[in-house]
């Protein structure tokens, strides 16, 4: 698996620099937000739940759409079919990408919003929550899960014009529905929520609302049913050699 | 120890009803160069991309130096090129190759260069794919599948859109391979004469079937010119044959009759011998063909 990790991160630095971008991104990201005049002396809370909203959402969706285009390019062109020519077990295959890009995406998506969140912390004297720290975990938590099923989704589609709408879909139309479905009833009664953060973008509302230990335990839990539908779905389809 | 590197036994694909592939057993021995011959759509890139892990079949079994256990592990000893040539345009000829010394965990860079000369492209390697001709590619696809030393090399019609020079080439590097690495290969073709000065079998394959597998050496012969004879008693039609005649150039096939390929001017003279000695002749013609029509005639050239 070790081979299959190198390879990908390989391709992923080298080719049409989609690594470049999505860093990029990223960071113009943060610069949007701090020249906008923002004023990180705000309170945690309220940066949690205003500029991460903004910022991280964003900066989701550009890079998210840089990641799928890169795993949708790969079927197009077929560089993902050496994976499998080469012997390796379809399990290793998925998870190889997932670990390996997913982590590193994630932590180039995670640097904003956490960058803009530690600014706050440090510079506002008033702080609401017990446990700062954990706030950024389960963001993190939040945001790999994220990339992951940004990649299982497009490892699904196999295919470039599938795989770069995913993120649009997952982000926009699947957490709007959730939205629609949930989210009254989830300000009202905060233990109906695991539905709501299995989509997750308006993540920080929960962070200001609710006990960081058992909010992880959600995040942790949502994350895994989706990854793991995902995964098994993926698997089916390696199992089943379904490449053109 | 056998000698069988990859072998099919009644592997067969259907894509919804249609049988793609239908119950095709052949097997390839070890440094041959075996052509797998068939019209468009006849299964060839089927049959490979089941090799390759790219299709699951319906039915049969696919055996990888002598098991159908472990096939992955044992892909890991076979370079493939399916279709056209798997490159990330974006990168270079030397990163494409970079990648799959990755991917094979090979531990060295070094072999890159050579094999980049290998294959021709020692002075474009920092050129990036995109800018390269379908020529460059095919042979950058041919290097990145013999990078990791294979044992066996499966090449889907790699001369497919090259000119004639580049045919050449790919021919001329093909046997190179076989001759300092080793290597077995299976390289399929709808055209047979691009295969002919290359392979040492041929499995024909049409609408998914084995029509024939032939060893070079029996298409040779079966293309000479020669007479075809059938007898009641092939064994002792031979020692007439050597006995009475002197011919010792002949060759019996399938234990039911022989191609001679003396004395093709005076067939009378051979059949008289044979009825002089109370054989009852139950074929007697003169035959040949050229590689190609002997293909066509197995195929029906109709379908070419």
């Amino acid at each position: 698996m070790f081979n299959l990790i190198r390879a990908e991160l390989y391709r992923f630095k080298n080719s049409g620099g989609y690594l470049f971008f999505m860093i990029l991104a990223s960071l113009l990201g943060l610069l949007t937000v701090f020249s906008t005049g923002f004023d990180t002396k705000f309170e945690f809370t309220i940066m949690l739940s205003n500029v991460t909203q903004l910022s991280y959402n964003m900066v989701l969706l550009v890079c998210g759409t840089l990641l799928t285009v890169f795993i949708g390019v790969s079927y197009n062109n077929r560089m993902s079919y050496y994976e499998i020519m080469g012997g390796n077990p379809p399990h290793k295959i998925i998870l190889a990408k997932t670990l390996s890009m997913g982590f590193i995406s994630a932590l180039i998506m995670y640097i904003p919003t956490a960058v803009l969140l530690l600014a706050s912390y440090i510079n506002s004297g008033k702080q609401t929550i017990e446990n700062p720290a954990m706030v950024f975990i389960i963001l993190f938590i939040i945001t790999l899960h994220t990339t992951i099923s940004f990649i299982l989704y497009a490892m699904l589609g196999r295919n470039l014009v599938l795989a770069s709408f995913v993120p649009y879909i997952r982000l926009g139309i699947l957490d709007l529905i959730v939205y629609m479905l949930v989210f009254q009833e989830f300000s009202e009664h905060a233990d109906n929520k695991l539905l709501y953060i299995t989509t997750n973008s308006q993540m920080a509302h929960l962070l200001t609302k609710t006990g960081d230990n058992k909010l992880l335990f959600i995040v942790l839990i949502s994350s895994a049913i989706e990854c793991a539908v995902l995964y098994i779905l993926v698997y089916f389809v390696y199992k089943n050699k379904k490449f053109k | 120890m056998s000698n069988i590197v990859l072998e099919t036994k009644g592997l067969t694909k259907c894509y919804g009803k249609a049988k793609v592939v239908d119950n095709f057993s052949f097997k390839v021995e070890k440094g041959h160069i075996c052509g797998l011959i068939g019209p468009n759509g006849a299964g060839k890139t089927t049959i490979m991309k089941m090799m390759a892990g790219l299709t699951k079949s319906n039915g049969g079994s696919l055996e990888l130096f002598g098991t159908c256990k472990d096939l992955d592990r044992n892909r890991r000893r076979i370079s493939f090129l399916i279709e056209n040539p798997m490159l990330d345009i974006n990168m270079s000829a030397y990163k494409n190759m970079e990648y799959i010394k990755y991917l094979k965990g090979i531990p060295t860079s070094e072999k890159i260069e050579d094999v980049l000369e290998f294959v021709g492209l020692g002075d474009a390697k920092d050129k990036k794919v995109k800018k390269f001709s379908l020529g460059m590619r095919q042979r950058l696809a041919i290097g990145m599948a013999i990078l990791s030393k294979p044992e066996i090399l499966v090449l889907d019609e790699p001369v497919n859109g090259l000119d004639p020079e580049g045919i050449v080439d790919v021919r001329k590097m093909i046997k190179r391979l076989v001759h300092e690495e080793e290597v077995t290969v299976l390289i399929s073709s709808h055209i047979l004469s691009e295969l002919s000065e290359l392979c040492t079998d041929y499995a024909i394959i049409n609408h998914g079937c084995l029509v024939e597998s032939i060893t070079s050496e029996d298409l040779q012969v079966k293309c000479e010119n020669h007479i075809t004879l059938k007898t009641d008693d092939i064994n002792r039609t031979a020692t007439i044959l050597e006995g009475k005649l002197g011919i010792s150039k002949y060759k019996v096939f399938r234990d039911e009759e022989v191609h001679i390929f003396e004395k093709l001017d005076d067939v009378s003279t051979v059949s008289r011998a044979i009825t002089d000695s109370g054989l009852t002749i139950l074929k007697l013609v003169e035959e040949g063909a050229s590689l190609e029509e002997y293909y066509l005639s197995k195929v029906g050239g109709a379908n070419v």
